[in-house]
């Protein structure tokens, strides 16, 4: 008898913990995971670039593939170095740009001086200064009229010490005047 | 009281056969909620065009913004600051969720796109979603909400790899999540 009796609260267990089951599934289905939709979409596609590199009069750059991005490598000495045409920036389109130097890595800074400016032979932006103490940025922007060239230079070169490489990695960070739709290219600066 | 065994187990195993069959069911019920248009019309979040809307190509057609002319240059990024804006209108905060829905295209040719959130009430930093890097689709960002009567701009960043040429484009298909209370 008490046997039996176990047998059937087992009974009841099992059918407790199936019941269970199904109540909770059938709550979470019906209740949970009910969103509003908002749609986001959009289309990327790639342009030819307007804007583009060039090397300079001085032949310290190398351009890279579609002409987006450029080392410039010049060997700094302990008297000072002035390089006023590193790299050429060639606007093929028919609206003005501004454009300005944001530099977002460097190694071994401190190891030179010198100031990086752009440049179009009549007036100049200081962008990037660097000295023994520390590494500054101007963060202003510099007009890039309308089918026109300016020009990256590297004044006061000078080394602090012989030992290893200084690289700057800047963006040319570009827009139209007013806008606030960026082109970003990688420039390296490389002063062994 | 006797209990059958026999009967009991058969009784367990139909229960569990009702509870796959009921997920099941529940599940596609789910999507055909999302896919209609109620609650719609009681959200508070709406698509408002940014100050990039015109070179983006920003369309807004209700609950649907698509951002039609994005360019980029290969081996280089371009930076949409402000194409869109999401607009809580609610006198609550609005909680979300920005998923993934698709990226489909020439993405072996995609270095990487990002959507960076900010406020323009507090020009804080809210969220980054990676939608594509390094070969692979990004994760949903989850967990989001906008405060009330409160504007976040969606900053799209692209970058091209090298070997981009004109005819290469991708597609993206974003969706936020409204939870319905």
């Amino acid at each position: 008898m008490r046997k039996t009796n176990e047998k059937a609260k087992l009974g009841y267990v099992l059918l407790a913990i199936a019941l269970s089951l199904l109540l909770s599934y059938a709550c979470k289905n019906a209740f949970g995971n009910v969103y509003d939709l908002i749609n986001l979409n959009s289309n990327f596609s790639c342009e030819i670039p307007t804007v583009i590199l060039g090397d300079g009069a001085n032949k310290t750059s190398t351009i890279y593939e579609n002409r987006t991005s450029a080392r410039i490598a010049i060997n700094a000495d302990s008297s000072a170095l002035t390089y006023n045409y590193s790299l050429n920036i060639i606007n093929n389109d028919l609206s003005n740009w501004e454009v300005k130097l944001d530099c977002f890595n460097a190694t071994n800074a401190v190891r030179v001086n010198a100031t990086i400016i752009l440049h179009d032979n009549s007036t100049s932006s200081v962008q990037i200064s660097v000295d023994n103490v520390s590494l500054n940025q101007a963060d202003s922007y510099y007009n890039l009229a309308s089918s026109s060239t300016i020009y990256i230079g590297v004044m006061n070169l000078i080394e602090n010490s012989p030992d290893g490489t200084t690289i700057l990695q800047a963006y040319l960070r570009m827009r139209i005047p007013g806008t606030t739709t960026y082109t970003l290219y990688t420039i390296t600066f490389e002063f062994t | 009281m006797q209990i059958n065994y026999k009967k009991s187990m058969k009784l367990i195993v139909l229960l569990i056969s009702s509870i796959l069959i009921a997920t099941v069911s529940a599940t596609i019920y789910d999507y055909m909620n999302l896919n209609g248009t109620v609650g719609v019309q009681g959200m508070s979040l709406a698509w408002l065009d940014g100050d990039d809307a015109s070179s983006a190509g920003t369309q807004i057609n209700g609950v649907t913004a698509t951002l039609t002319q994005l360019k980029g240059p290969p081996n280089g990024t371009r930076i949409y600051a402000d194409p869109v804006r999401l607009n809580n209108t609610g006198a609550s905060a609005g909680p979300f969720n920005l998923t993934i829905s698709s990226v489909t295209g020439n993405t072996s040719y995609l270095d990487s796109i990002y959507v960076r959130l900010y406020s323009l009430n507090t020009s804080a930093w809210t969220g980054n979603l990676t939608v594509w890097n390094a070969g692979a689709q990004g994760s949903d960002l989850t967990g989001l909400s906008i405060p009330e009567n409160n504007l976040w701009r969606f900053q799209w960043e692209i970058t091209w790899n090298a070997a981009a040429t004109t005819s290469n484009s991708v597609t993206v298909n974003l969706k936020i999540q409204v939870p319905v209370s």
